[in-house]
This record gives structure tokens, sequence and C-alpha cells, in this order.
């Protein structure tokens, strides 16, 4: 999960701590810390809740109520504004509780009564439709899971009252070895439901029991704890209200729940609060204020922001963190300054490779042969300097260069003759040099012969005076023959290469 | 030199070009907190990566044919180029994340698992692609403006999530950064240099002397050929060969060469010619060089 801190655009938060002097009764709570306009111009919008002892928000509060911090340095407060949910519409998933319990008597002591009337689901659903009949604002969005051993049913993000109406209608109670509650997971595909919309998003969480889970429960094969639900509901910046209906609700842990993830937690008894609980709920978040400020530069992957709430010589703060990793990540604690070193070392590198020549300084005559084995080409050296009168190229083992595997090659085919350091081919019959067919001619450096599908590039080398020193300095009995070379042996069927020769020459261009 | 050495030395360079880019980049994060904000952040670390790594992309094709004008003119070039690309790229990379993030995906959830990498290494991509078009735009050519676009591309995506990556797998290491760059570099300049040769559709084989072997591609339109390093093809060491000797130009897939006034003329297949329609196979000569033309169509033996 480290990995996953990693970065820095994301609405997601680490902790909330709330905490409120005896004397002053008012609450303040940061719900969200968005950082979508950190790039553009440093702005970081911090969503603030401001409650009063019955949780009722409080309304028409001043910046200067307020106190912000950032990494414990007090920031300005560039902007300051209220209601601004109602404008924006609001994102709300309502997570309800459909074991066996909420068909209990509201009141909780009778256990199976049959007046349907009195249930608490029954409360919870009258809740819900006075709520959704509240909910005026077309930017709203609202969804419905239900609960018990599974996630019963569930109702996208809409704001299509009617049809949360209908689901709503249907609810009916679980069948016996369906009464278990699988809180925590719920929770976990709540948040996943609600991640991928935008603005602000609150799930609002009922529950009358404690998370209760099936062993080996069929539909959750993998199965999330309470530390997972609340860290994936930080991270994707969601506040859940938690509702603990009767005296058996997992009070500890539903507020944990609240707390940690921006929201609030309330505890009811009698059912009958509910319908006014929740209406209270989208109050609270739709007073909340929006206080935006300019961000510090100081290198950190997620940064604490301190609000400071003061009204009547009474003070109260709330905690909350953001994320704000840079594209490179941190930079090092330290500067070693033998980093630098690559500067020099990397100049000096490039400079080497520029020094580097990729040619050949001094190259005898060499004849090169290429010839065509299927696809790959075969080149062979030939030095062709220490040569008694000339040499031969041919197929027959006799010839200096003996060219196998080539059907279109006859027996001795051509004659590379040197005189004073001029090479001349000649050959009986015709022999294509440079695309030209001729049967004689002085070769310069770089010359094309074709013999069949062979091709050999002449090279007169690249110092001539070095080639005569050589020469020279060669003892008469070491001038053996051209070492034979068995160039290429197989020819793969393939046709010959299109060049043919266009103009018959005889005579050849001689030049010194 | 052959094609597949010519990939290889554009990828070494690449990596030296990270790797000066890498200290620079360090020192700004040190930095940090002195910068007034995320925006102004992100242009400077931009800039840092642009200036070393434009200046050594710049320089690379110049390195590659020996030319010091070339290496100059890449470095200067480059600089600039290297500047305005990373500052663009840098920023184009966090408005890609803004966008990816605000409107796609909404969600830290998928913006921090498939949205981070992804955003930043479009980032790089962005990032890439200017610094690859360095040698397109000192040459005015489309032909490596466009190499350079896909090349800078491709490498620049991957050479990202290598950042990416290696940044959240290893968040201490010192040289994760250093890496990274490597990567990026290498990958820029071997994209370039392989999708370089994959689209161009001819080239010219020395075929003796002093540079026997080396092979260069046909990328522009206009591709000139001489002893002068200024020239696309610059061959040095052949007697006979005039400062800008010949020159080949492409028009609706065919080559035409003609002799740009020299001294001892062109010669295509041991003809004199003024201008002449090149086809697979021929063989040039200006001077002591001999070049073979092959087309990339119609495949031909070495």
């Amino acid at each position: 999960m480290k990995g996953l801190l990693f970065g820095f655009f994301c609405f997601a938060l680490c902790g909330l701590v709330l905490s409120g002097g005896e004397a002053f009764s008012d609450t303040v709570r940061i719900s969200q810390i968005d950082n979508s306009r950190l790039l553009l111009n440093q702005r970081v919008n911090v969503y603030v809740s401001v409650t009063d002892r019955d949780g009722d928000p409080v309304p028409n509060l001043t910046e200067d109520n307020f106190t912000l911090y950032e990494m414990g340095e007090q920031r300005q407060i560039q902007s300051f504004q209220r209601g601004v949910n109602i404008n924006q519409g609001i994102k709300l998933l309502l997570v309800v509780d459909n074991s066996g319990s909420m068909y209990w008597d509201a009141s909780g002591k009778e256990r199976n009564s049959s007046d349907s009337k009195l249930w608490r689901i029954t409360y919870a659903k009258e809740a819900v439709s006075s709520l959704l009949n509240n909910i005026k604002n077309p930017m709203d969005r609202v969804g419905l899971i239900t609960f018990n051993v599974r996630v019963e049913s569930k109702i996208h993000l809409t704001n299509d009252k009617g049809e949360i109406a209908k689901i709503l209608q249907s609810i009916s109670r679980p069948a016996e070895e369906e009464a278990y509650t699988e809180l925590y997971e719920t929770l976990y595909q709540s948040v996943d439901e609600l991640r991928t919309y935008g603005g602000r998003k609150v799930i609002i969480l009922l529950s009358d029991g404690q998370d209760f889970p099936l062993k080996d429960n069929p539909h959750f094969p993998r199965r999330h704890g309470i530390e997972q639900a609340i860290q994936f509901a930080q991270q994707e910046g969601i506040s859940v209200f938690t509702i603990g209906l009767s005296a058996r609700a997992d009070r500890e842990n539903l507020k944990r729940i609240a707390e940690e993830t921006g929201g609030a937690y309330f505890w009811v008894f009698d059912p009958a609060q509910l319908r006014n609980l929740y209406n209270l709920i989208r109050q609270q978040i739709l007073q909340e204020y929006l206080i935006s400020y300019k961000a510090t530069m100081m290198p950190a992957e997620k940064k604490p922001v301190q609000v400071v709430y003061t009204a009547k010589d009474a003070r109260t703060e709330a905690e909350r963190f953001y994320f704000s990793g840079t594209l490179f990540g941190l930079g090092s604690k330290s500067l070693d300054w033998r980093i630098f070193i690559a500067i020099p070392a990397g100049c000096a590198l490039l400079w080497v490779l520029s020094l580097l020549k990729f040619e050949q300084k001094k190259a005898l005559p060499s004849l090169s042969v290429h010839t065509s084995a299927g696809k790959r080409t075969q080149v062979h050296q030939l030095p062709v300097t220490k040569m008694k009168a000339g040499i031969t190229i041919g197929t027959s083992a006799s010839s200096d260069v003996t060219i196998s595997g080539d059907p279109k090659i006859k027996e001795t085919q051509a004659k590379i003759a040197v005189k004073d350091g001029i090479y001349t081919i000649s050959s009986k019959g015709p022999v294509t040099v440079n695309n030209r067919q001729v049967t004689t001619k002085v070769l310069r450096s770089g010359d094309l012969i074709k013999l069949g599908d062979t091709r050999l590039v002449f090279d007169t080398g690249v110092v001539k005076a070095e080639v005569k020193k050589a020469k020279k300095k060669s003892n008469p009995s070491e001038r053996r023959a051209v070492g034979k070379s068995s160039a290429g042996t197989h020819t793969g069927a393939g046709k010959p290469r299109g060049i043919g020769a266009r103009v018959k020459r005889k005579s050849s261009k001689r030049r010194g | 030199m052959t094609l597949f050495t010519r990939i290889l030395f554009f990828g070494f360079c690449g990596i030296l070009a990270g790797v000066l880019a890498w200290p620079l980049i360090e020192l700004v994060l040190y930095f940090q907190a002195a910068i007034p904000t995320l925006l102004l952040l992100n242009i400077t670390l931009g800039v840092a990566a642009g200036v070393f790594m434009g200046g050594g992309f710049g320089a690379s094709e110049g390195i590659i044919s020996r030319s010091w004008v070339k290496i100059r003119n890449g470095i200067l070039t480059g600089l600039v180029i290297g500047v305005v690309a990373g500052a663009v790229g840098f920023i184009a990379g966090q408005a890609a994340l803004l966008f990816l993030g605000t409107v796609i995906f909404h969600s830290a959830y998928s913006v921090q698992r498939i949205g981070f990498p992804i955003s930043r290494s479009i980032g790089w991509a962005l990032f890439g692609l200017c610094i690859a078009m360095v040698h397109g735009i000192r040459s005015l050519s489309w032909a490596k403006i466009r190499n350079g676009v896909i090349g800078g591309l491709c490498g620049g995506f991957i050479g990202g999530l290598v950042v990416e990556y290696l940044n959240v797998f290893t968040p201490f290491a010192w040289y994760a950064r250093l890496c990274g760059f490597g990567v990026l570099g290498l990958l820029i300049g071997m994209f370039y240099g392989i999708v370089e040769n994959r689209l161009s559709r001819a080239s010219l084989l020395l075929l003796g002397g002093k540079s026997k072997n080396r092979e260069f591609l046909i990328t522009q339109k206009v591709t000139n050929i001489g002893a002068s390093p200024k020239t696309e093809i610059g061959i040095e060491g052949y007697r006979g060969t005039s400062g800008v000797h010949t020159m080949i130009t492409r028009e609706r897939g065919e080559y035409l060469l003609t002799d740009a006034g020299s001294k001892t003329g062109t010669y295509v297949n041991d003809e004199k010619i003024r201008s002449r329609k090149l086809k697979d196979g021929d063989v040039i000569r200006m001077g002591d060089a001999q070049f073979l033309f092959r087309e990339r169509g119609g495949r031909v033996d070495q």
C-alpha cells in the first residue's frame, strides 16, 4: 500500500483529529481536501464543516473565524465560500443495513413484531424517502445499497428519485441464513461504487448492529476489514457518515469510521429520528465552507492541513492530510557533490565518442564476396596484393577465388590482373561491372562485380603508399597464391536480382 | 558503420544525455522549497532536463558523422529546443495528469494505479517527442521531424514508465532517477534510430575507401552529397569529390539524382550523367567514392 501513497493528485486523506473543549460545543471538521488546482495556481481547497452541539451546521461564519496551517506554517486564506456544495451538487450513497434485526420492533423489545409499521427498516425507508423528497437540486446524485450477508440491491448514482423509491419498496426481509451483517465489506464495496464520480462524495451508512460476517461467505470470497475500508475511503476522499441505530449498534467502530474519513457519527435510539437525521447530514454537507489557500513548496509526499476555528473566545481545530508528491518524487535529503561528476564524465564520454572513427585507416586492396545464401549475405575478404599475375574467380577448386553453389557461374569466369597497381578485370564471357556488361575493365575502388547471383566488391584499399611498402617488403618466396577460399557454399534458389546490363561495352574506361 | 551500430550509437548518446541531465534534476529537486509554485518547479525541471538531453541528442548525429560543424549546430539547436521541449513536455504532462484525473478517473484509486504512470508517461512522451525532434528541426526535414515524433513518443512513454516504476519500487535509491533518465535517453535514441531506419525507403552504401560499408539513409526530400560536412551525406577523404557534389531529390516515391555542378562529374553505372532517375542497384560514383543505391522495397543483397 505504500506505493499507493505515491503521487500528488488525489483527494486522499490520512487522518482527522477531532477535538473540542468542554465549554465549547461547536465542532470543526475538515471533510475534504481538493488539491486538483495545485498545479495550475498552487491552490488547495479545503472543505470545512462546523456544527453545533446538536449537530446542526453553524451558518454565516466568516473567514475571520478560521486560521489555516500547512505543515505547521500559517497560510493566508485566499478565498472563502459558503454553501459551495449547493451549486456543485453532492454525490450521496445511502448504505442501509437489511439484516434480520432491522425487522425488529422499533423499541427493540419485541423481536418478531408482526406490525411492519414498527420495524426499524420501515423507519429507515421513510427516512430515505423523506431525504429524496428534500433533494431538489438537479446536480445531486443519489445511490442506494442494502446489505446483509451480501450486497442485496444496488442502485448506481442517479437523479431519478422514482427509481430509488421503487427499489426502496422492494426491500424485503432476509431469510434466516442471510441475516448476517457484512458491514466492512459492504463499506468497501460502497467506496468502490462511489469512487468513480467527481465532486463532493458522501456515504451515509446506517446499521443497527456490528460487523457480523458469515464464515466462508460464498458472496465474498475475499473480504476487506475495517482498516482497508477506511483506508480506501480516505484515499478516495469520501466522507462516511455513520448512523448507529439502537443500543446494539457498534458505537466504537462506527465512530472510528466516521472520524477517520471526515464524516460524523450519530447514535439514534428511536428510529423515528432517522428522518431528521438524514436531512441534517445533508444540510451539514450543504453548509460546508470552502476555504482555499496557497500551498507551500516544502517537499513532502503528504502535507497536513490544520484548520483552527475560533468563535466566542474559544477555539477548536481539525487536521487532515493531502498528498503532494511531484513528478520526480522527493529530492534527496542531502545533495552529494559527487553526482556532479556525471556532467564532466558524460561530456568526456561524448567527446570520446566523437573521436571514434568508423573508418578503415588503412586497408589493403581487397575483394569482398557476397553470395546470396538464402536471405543472408556472406562476406569474404580476399586480399589481392600479393599476386602472381592476377587471380582467377570461378567455380572450380583451382580458381584463386572459388565460388561454389552458384550454378550460373562458369568454371573460370573472370580474372583480375594487376600491373603497376592497376587492376584489370577480364573475362572470356561478358561480366557485369557496375551494372554494365564488359569483357575487360580497369577496376576502381568500389566497383561492383556481378557473377551469376554472386556480387564482388573490389576495393583498392586506403593508403596506397603503405600497400606499396608492404609489397616491397614481402619476400618473393612468400608470394603464394591468394588464399583459396571457398566463398559461399549454398546459393538460394533465388532468382537473379534484376540488375541487368543494358549497354554492352567492349572497352573499359581508363583512368589513373 | 552499419545501420545497427548507428542505432546503438544513438542509444548510447541518449544514455549519456540522460546521465548529463540527472545531476541538474537532483539539484532542482533539492532546492524545491525555494521555488514559489509547483508550475514553476515543473518548468524548471523541464528546462533542466531539456538543456542536457536536447544538447546530447543534438550532438549525436554530428558525432556519428564526425562533423564538428554538425556537433556544434546540434548542441546549439538542441539546447534551444530542449529548453522549450522540456518545459512544454512537463507542463503538458501535468495537464494530461490533471485532465485524466479530473475528467476521466475522478478517483484517486484509478489515478494512482493507472492514471499516474500513464499520465506521467504521456508527459514524458511529449518531452521525448520534442527532444527527438532536434534532428529534424535542425535540418528542417519533415521526414526527420516525423521520425522524431514517433521515436520520441514511444521512447519517452516507455522511458517515463521506467522512471515511474523505479520510483515506486525503490523510492529511496539514489540511483533510481539516474537509471530512469538513462533508460529514457537510451530508448529515445534507439527508437529514433530504429524508426529512422524503418521509415526511410532508400539508402546509399559506400562500396569502398575509408568509410567502406557505411550506409546512409535517405530520409529527406532533398539530400545533398559531398565532401562538405554540412551536407546530409558528408563523405570525407575521397579524392575528387566537391563540397556539394550531387543531390538526390525524392518525388512521389522516385529518386532523382542530379549533379550539383561538380568538377569531376557524377556517374551512374559508369555513365556520366547530369540527372538520372535512380533504381535499385544502381552504382553511383562521385570522385573516388562509389555508392550502391538501394531501395527498401526491392531487397538487394550487400
